[in-house]
C-alpha cells in the first residue's frame, strides 16, 4: 500500500517559495510512489485545505514553514517533520524520505 | 488560469554585473511602465525579502520579490542574463533567469494567484526545459503557455 504524507507550506510573503515547495513535494511523491496532500498557508489564504480525514490518514506531517503554521490544533498528536520552506524546493525527495524514516521509527 | 506576461517587461541577453545589477535593471522596466512609483522603496523590500533567505531556487533561477505599497499592480519581470551571476542558491550555482515580483500591499488576491501561479509552475519540469531552450523574448513570453 503506498504511504501517506500531508504537508502544510508557508512562507514570509505568502506568494512565492510557498507554492514552490507545495508543487516539489507533489512532483516528488509522485515520482516515489508516495501519496501526499499539501496545504498552501499563503498570502491569499490557505489553498487545499487539511481536513481532520486528511490529518488522520497522514502518516506524518511535514511542516515547510518560514512561519508559524495556521490552525496548528488539527495536527495535535501527528509526527511532526519541520523544516524550513526551502528545504524540499532544494530536495524535495530527502524532506519526504526524512519523513517516512521518522514515522518507520529510523 | 491564464498568465499574461507583458512583453515590455521581459529582457533577453541582459548584461548585468551582478545581483543587484539585475534588480536595478528590471526595476527601470517597472518604473518606466508605472507600475513601481519609487523605485528604492521598492529595491529596499527586494533586498529586505532576499535577507531572509535566498531567492536563488537552482537551476540557474532566481525568483525575487518585493512588496511595498510603492508597487501599483501585481507583475513579473523576467530577465534571461548574459552571464550568470551569484546568488548564494539553494544548490550553490550561478543564476541565469530571474523573475522579479513586484507585489502591492493589499492587492487583489486574483492577481497574487497569479504570482503563485508562475512561481510554482517554474518547479516544473517541463517549464525548466522551456527555458533552457529559449532563444529569445517571445520564447519566455509563452514559457508558461
Amino acid at each position: 500500500m503506498a504511504r501517506k504524507l500531508i504537508a502544510v507550506t508557508a512562507c514570509t510573503t505568502g506568494v512565492a517559495h510557498t507554492y514552490m515547495a507545495e508543487k516539489a513535494l507533489i512532483n516528488a511523491a509522485k515520482e516515489m510512489g508516495v501519496l501526499i496532500k499539501v496545504e498552501t498557508q499563503g498570502a491569499t489564504g490557505i489553498g487545499h485545505k487539511l481536513t481532520p480525514k486528511d490529518c488522520q490518514i497522514g502518516e506524518a506531517v511535514i511542516f515547510a514553514t518560514d512561519t508559524q503554521v495556521r490552525e496548528r490544533d488539527r495536527f495535535k498528536g501527528k509526527k511532526i517533520l519541520q523544516v524550513g520552506v526551502s528545504d524540499p524546493i532544494k530536495d524535495a525527495k530527502k524532506v519526504i524520505n526524512k519523513a517516512l524514516a521518522m514515522v518507520d521509527g529510523k | 488560469m491564464a498568465i499574461n506576461l507583458d512583453k515590455k517587461l521581459i529582457k533577453f541577453d541582459l548584461d548585468a554585473k551582478d545581483r543587484k545589477d539585475v534588480i536595478n535593471q528590471l526595476a527601470d522596466l517597472y518604473v518606466t511602465r508605472g507600475i513601481v512609483r519609487d523605485k528604492n522603496k521598492y529595491l529596499d523590500s527586494v533586498e529586505f525579502r532576499e535577507m531572509q533567505g535566498t531567492t536563488g531556487v537552482g537551476d540557474g533561477i532566481a525568483i525575487p520579490h518585493g512588496q511595498t505599497n510603492t508597487v501599483t499592480k501585481s507583475s513579473i519581470a523576467i530577465a534571461e542574463l548574459r552571464h550568470s551571476v551569484e546568488w548564494n542558491s539553494l544548490d550553490g550555482k550561478p543564476v541565469k533567469f530571474v523573475f522579479l515580483l513586484a507585489i502591492p500591499e493589499g492587492g487583489s488576491k486574483e492577481h497574487l494567484k497569479i504570482l503563485s501561479e508562475v512561481a510554482g509552475d517554474l518547479m516544473d519540469g517541463k517549464v525548466r526545459e522551456r527555458l533552457r531552450k529559449a532563444k529569445s523574448a517571445e520564447d519566455l513570453l509563452t514559457l508558461f503557455d
